[in-house]
């Protein structure tokens, strides 16, 4: 059912849509400008984003986990990642897993972070931190080659400019109208 | 008993407990009320639902595991929301929330459940900011849009089991539990993409949708799993 079907009285009330909202991408009244040609050329395949290399990837990575990580108390603890291991064997998650994937998940990678952390142990606290921070960015740049969403769109190198938005002064927030 | 406040005539601005009483079972009533009274009943409503949208989010902004690592990545992302950008407002009876990257992202605040309703609806939002920001995401694009729906609703909460089961009364048709989840999320994709102005129709959201799941499920970027 079109928006425009509702029956609303945007003088009592300040309705969304007279607002202009589209949920997705922008305002109602600047749609699609030629629709006949932009709906057959969005149903077709696109050209596929540029293929990714490691190296390109790992450094993003890097950079990204620098970021979450940016002290040494950030480093999780191994008694936390110990607990989190033996969360993954409890049967509530287990039943969870398979409610989300049809399969039981196995649990070893939560071990093998686990150790990992033990082996790091004797290190001092800002080495820690820069082998924690490799680790987790091999482990994502790993995860991203394999098969993400960046098999359907590109990953932006800079955030877009002027986003999220101002509120425009002339909307208001009153949701009364006098 | 004060039998003047027969206020059909006016608005009825008093807020006495007897005003509330009386009012409210007038409603019930039905259609005796004159379109004077029903705007302002619609307004007061309107007032309330606002009031509510708005202590909620505020809340949840402060307080939510999910809403507070979603606005943490945001802001790491280089996209920081704040509450400004968050706006409630009064929305068409199917809709409960939607994003814009050109207005932000908007909470509908008269279809909304409950602060856990408003909590997936709002985290499924910023999972679509966070789209906006990381990558380059064209609206019009099925396929993109399609893949940032598949993964709001996988991440965002709303296809856990408790709200499919007691809020969409959907038990686990036939008799399948494995898997309910990505059910959840294909079909809740499908029907945004197929509200998306340049899609022709619901076959193709489909078919937009089944050709970027694998790829869209299993980036759960921000987190390092379903929580």
């Amino acid at each position: 059912m079109a928006f425009e079907d509702f029956d609303f009285d945007s003088s009592s009330r300040k309705s969304a849509i007279t607002m202009g909202w589209n949920p997705f991408g922008g305002s109602s009244e600047a749609g699609p400008s030629n629709t006949g040609s932009s709906s057959s050329a969005a149903t077709t395949a696109p050209d596929p984003p540029r293929p990714l290399d490691w190296d390109t990837v790992y450094r993003d990575e890097l950079r990204n986990q620098e970021a979450q990580i940016p002290t040494v108390d950030d480093v999780p603890t191994c008694m936390s990642l110990f607990d989190s291991f033996f969360k993954c064997y409890a049967l509530f998650p287990a039943v969870r897993g398979y409610y989300r994937y049809g399969y039981v998940r196995s649990c070893s990678h939560k071990w093998d972070d686990y150790k990992y952390c033990l082996s790091i142990k004797s290190e001092d606290a800002e080495e820690r931190r820069r082998l924690w921070i490799k680790r987790v960015a091999e482990g994502w740049t790993k995860r991203r080659l394999e098969g993400s969403s960046e098999d359907v769109w590109e990953a932006r190198r800079t955030p877009p400019e002027n986003f999220p938005p101002p509120w425009p002064e002339d909307l208001g927030n009153e949701q009364v109208t006098t | 008993m004060d039998s003047s406040s027969t206020s059909e005539a006016g608005p009825s601005q008093s807020s006495t407990s007897f005003e509330r009483w009386r009012s409210a079972f007038a409603a019930i009533a039905g259609p005796s009320s004159t379109p004077e009274s029903e705007e302002d009943r619609m307004r007061l409503q309107d007032e309330k639902d606002y009031n509510k949208c708005e202590k909620w989010k505020m809340d949840l902004m402060r307080k939510s595991p999910m809403i507070t690592f979603m606005l943490k990545q945001l802001d790491l992302a280089g996209c920081s929301f704040s509450p400004s950008n968050i706006q409630c407002y009064a929305c068409p009876p199917t809709t409960s929330g939607g994003f814009s990257s050109e207005l932000g992202i908007l909470l509908c605040q008269n279809q909304l459940f409950g602060k856990k309703h408003l909590e997936d609806t709002l985290a499924h939002e910023m999972i679509h900011a966070f789209d906006h920001c990381r990558f380059k995401m064209d609206p019009e694009n099925l396929r993109h849009h399609a893949c940032t729906e598949i993964r709001a609703a996988s991440l965002s909460g709303e296809c856990n089991w408790a709200r499919e089961f007691f809020y969409r009364g959907h038990y686990w048709n036939r008799a399948t539990v494995g898997k309910h989840h990505q059910e959840c999320v294909k079909r809740r994709a499908a029907t945004s993409v197929s509200s998306n102005p340049a899609c022709p129709s619901r076959a193709e959201a489909d078919k937009a949708v089944n050709e970027v799941f694998e790829s869209c499920f299993k980036d759960t970027r921000p987190f390092d799993e379903i929580y």
